[in-house]
């Protein structure tokens, strides 16, 4: 047996969203679960790098270079090819010759590599002197307390798995306290919703509805670690995009009063999010609970059920949020924010 | 030097040990193919090997000036502590390693994994690895003692240190049966030193795999053995500590033994697939408000029976 | 001291697999040298050593570890002989223990224990 064919059976994928590209993502993570080919977490455990959508260029080439090799790369624009770009992916995993001449070039440093796009390196950091490889040390600064600390200059986003697509947090780390944050975008991100309008006009508003609080479920599980019910979220997801007729929509039902038992009253995820990112009187446990009991309406009642709408001053509420919290705190925070920043957005969208 | 050191098992531990780890994965597969809808075929036991294959062809990674040398060894430590501490565990009625201080050994061993996480997380110079270090730090600073007092309880019911003689102290009654809250708080410091399921925070997807971020290849290859190999040598412990080791009908010893371990590791291994991510922050008040003075009073309660 | 052989032969033993993992790694990989790469940032380019004093907020709990941490060193000898010394040494090691659970709950109000 050929041994490349044995070892990438089940590649493993770095999927990340690009503005405009939900489509594309839910079809490579319906593909991916059927296939059974993980997520992951880091490039440096990818076989592939799947980008939905096509707006991330500069930072998924730089990803792209992290791929310890053999690699293959997907940048899939139109959701129906999901399944042969990932076909094709593997094909090129099997490939030993060309991997081979592949990971040949890439003999150098990495910074040989991805040079010259114009990106801003951080902000605030003067270029290095007299450093190897350009590399400054830990700049200092008070914290919170007063106390002089080391801050690193961290982005996260947007070539980040389980992020909202386009969201770019510049933070100043102090251990893994967020001590400042600023928001930007990639692209237009706001534009994100046009997925979820065109699914309500397929499916109707309700199953839209559901599916797109369970989307964004699928991802907090993700963010919270809990793999088994992030794959159950999202097979129920997919199966109320599906075209299908009543028999769908019970079935829907019936996964969603599963995870309403299992994620929506456990008490170990509650005691994990709760105080964290309060905002109108919720916090995180507050909001994936809504999300799961909004859906269930929808789903009963057949009607749309009302979202808060999306606050004009997005930028200055992540700031405030995330400001001085530390890293798993500010994931969860972002990750129960979600319909807000893609796409829940829906329902008021169709109802227009 | 060597006495007590069974010198063939000694040569065999290790591939035993990669053996049941190798069974946890297998069982882990199983269970997340369940969880995507998807069927489980047979072959799906065979997924970690597959896994194996692919990391020993991946190419290895070097990130911008790490400190390779103690990344590598932080790595390497995770499998070779694993190895020690099985050492001490019968196999039925003889480990490998007889030692009058089995129990204070298998501890040591354990300890080393506090150096062993933390400098994988540190070696690389990478921000997700250095947060998922200390993360596991924390964590040690919670499991540790629980951990510690857990296994001085189970010495303390059969009056030694010797591992063989506490499973020979249960010939009439398990430990489990009267130190349920011993044999509970073992199984939660298990999971935390394996940095498994709800206490794989140390690796969390939240930091783009934390102390795994940077690892590829064979490199990361050794640290997950290291990581299942702690899994099952944990879960072996557990049978001789209080599931009375190899006493049980009919069969021998060592299948008796193999027979509980695999069942121990089988509950911890669906432990990751039933429960999310417990965040260290808020796990270290509940270790210590919570696990610390219920194993002392259960400590309490074991040393006013022996006396 | 006997243990310290053993403890050497098993350590070379299980450094021997390992190596023979990264032997068999060198034949199958498809490029020897490792890839230099930049640590994940998503997309970014690093700007910094990600290596600093970091800020470890839950010092407090190491001060308090360490003095779990000598006491349990006493308990290990003393669980060999508390069956013999009877109730006094019960006494005497629950009451110490007693002490160091009163700074825990010192700690715990003082929100020592929790750092977020």
């Amino acid at each position: 047996m050929d041994l490349s064919r044995f070892a990438f059976a089940r590649p493993h994928v770095l999927l990340v969203e690009s503005p405009g590209g939900t489509a594309s993502r839910l079809a490579l993570e319906r593909v991916l679960r059927e296939r059974g080919w993980p997520l992951t977490d880091s490039p440096a455990d990818a076989d592939i790098l799947a980008v939905a959508g096509t707006g991330l260029r500069p930072y998924a080439d730089r990803v792209w270079a992290q791929l310890p090799g053999p690699r293959a790369r997907v940048d899939l624009a139109h959701p129906e090819h999901a399944g042969g770009a990932l076909d094709g992916a593997q094909r090129a995993l099997f490939d030993g010759a060309a991997q081979g001449e592949d990971a040949a070039t890439r003999s150098g440093p990495p910074s040989d590599q991805s040079e010259g796009d114009g990106m801003p390196a951080g902000h605030g950091m003067p270029a290095a002197h007299g450093m190897p490889a350009g590399l400054d040390m830990a700049d200092r600064a008070p914290d919170r307390d007063g106390l002089l600390l080391d801050v690193l200059h961290v982005p996260w986003g947007p070539a980040l798995p389980w992020w909202p697509a386009g969201l770019v947090l510049h933070s100043r780390l102090q251990g893994d306290v967020l001590a400042e944050v600023e928001v930007s975008w990639v692209g237009d991100a706001r534009s994100a919703s046009s997925f979820w309008t065109s699914a309500a006009e397929a499916v109707g508003p309700a199953r839209t509805a559901a599916a797109a609080r369970l989307d964004a479920l699928g991802r907090l599980l993700a963010v919270a670690g809990w793999e088994g019910e992030r794959l159950r979220a999202q097979r129920v997801r997919d199966a109320l995009l599906d075209g299908g007729e009543d028999a769908v929509r019970l079935a829907g039902l019936a996964g969603l009063q599963r995870l309403h038992q299992r994620v929506g009253r456990s008490r170990t995820l509650a005691r994990m999010t709760s105080g964290l990112g309060r905002l109108g009187g919720g916090d995180v446990t507050a909001r994936y609970r809504q999300w799961l009991t909004d859906a269930i309406a929808a789903l009963e009642s057949g009607a749309d059920s009302p979202v808060t709408p999306l606050p004009d001053d997005l930028d200055d509420v992540l700031t405030r949020l995330l400001t001085g919290t530390e890293v798993s705190s500010a994931r969860l925070v972002v990750a129960s924010l979600d319909p807000w920043l893609t796409g829940a957005l829906v329902a008021g969208a169709a109802r227009d | 030097m060597t006495d007590g050191l069974a010198l063939w098992g000694a040569v065999v531990l290790p591939f035993g040990l990669l053996l049941v780890a190798t069974t946890a994965a297998s069982l882990s597969a199983a269970l997340g193919s369940a969880a995507a809808g998807r069927a489980v075929p047979v072959r799906t036991v065979l997924q970690p090997v597959q896994e194996a294959a692919r990391l020993l062809v991946v190419r290895r990674r070097r990130t911008q000036h790490p400190d390779a040398l103690l990344w590598r060894l932080g790595g390497g430590t995770l499998f070779v502590t694993a190895v020690l501490a099985a050492a001490v565990v019968p196999i039925g009625d003889a480990p490998v390693l007889r030692s009058e201080v089995g129990v204070v050994w298998f501890n040591a061993a354990e300890t080393l994994l506090w150096a062993a996480l933390w400098l994988t997380g540190w070696g690389g110079n990478s921000v997700a690895g250095l947060i998922g270090g200390y993360r596991f730090l924390a964590q040690a600073l919670a499991y540790e003692l629980p951990m510690m007092l857990a296994l001085i309880t189970a010495a303390l019911g059969a009056g030694s240190l010797d591992v063989v003689q506490v499973a020979a102290a249960q010939e009439d009654l398990w430990f489990v049966v009267w130190m349920p809250v011993a044999f509970v708080v073992f199984l939660v410091a298990a999971l935390a030193l394996s940095f498994w399921g709800p206490f794989s925070q140390p690796a969390g997807s939240d930091a783009a795999g934390g102390v795994l971020a940077e690892l590829s290849g064979v490199d990361r290859l050794v640290v997950l053995v290291g990581r299942y190999a702690w899994l099952a040598a944990a879960a072996g412990m557990s049978v001789p500590l209080f599931l009375g080791g190899g006493a049980g009908p009919l069969l021998p010893s060592w299948l008796w033994w193999l027979a509980k371990t695999l069942a121990v590791l089988a509950a911890l291994v669906w432990v990751r697939w039933r429960w999310p991510v417990v965040r260290v922050d808020r796990f270290e008040e509940i270790a210590w408000v919570v696990l610390l003075p219920a194993i002392v009073v259960q400590a309490l309660v074991v040393s006013l029976v022996v006396i | 001291m006997e243990e310290l052989g053993a403890a050497l032969v098993l350590m070379a033993l299980a450094a021997a697999v390992l190596a023979g993992l990264y032997a068999v790694h060198l034949l199958l990989v498809v490029d020897r040298e490792p890839l230099a790469a930049d640590p994940f940032l998503s997309g970014h380019p690093p700007t910094e050593h990600a290596v600093s004093r970091y800020h470890v907020r839950w010092y407090a709990v190491t001060l308090l570890f360490l003095a779990f941490d000598m006491e349990m060193v006493f308990m290990f000898p003393w669980a060999l002989v508390v069956a013999d010394l009877g109730l006094a040494a019960v006494v005497e090691m629950f009451g110490f223990l007693a002490i160091l659970l009163v700074g825990v709950l010192y700690a715990w109000r003082e929100g020592a224990l929790r750092w977020t």
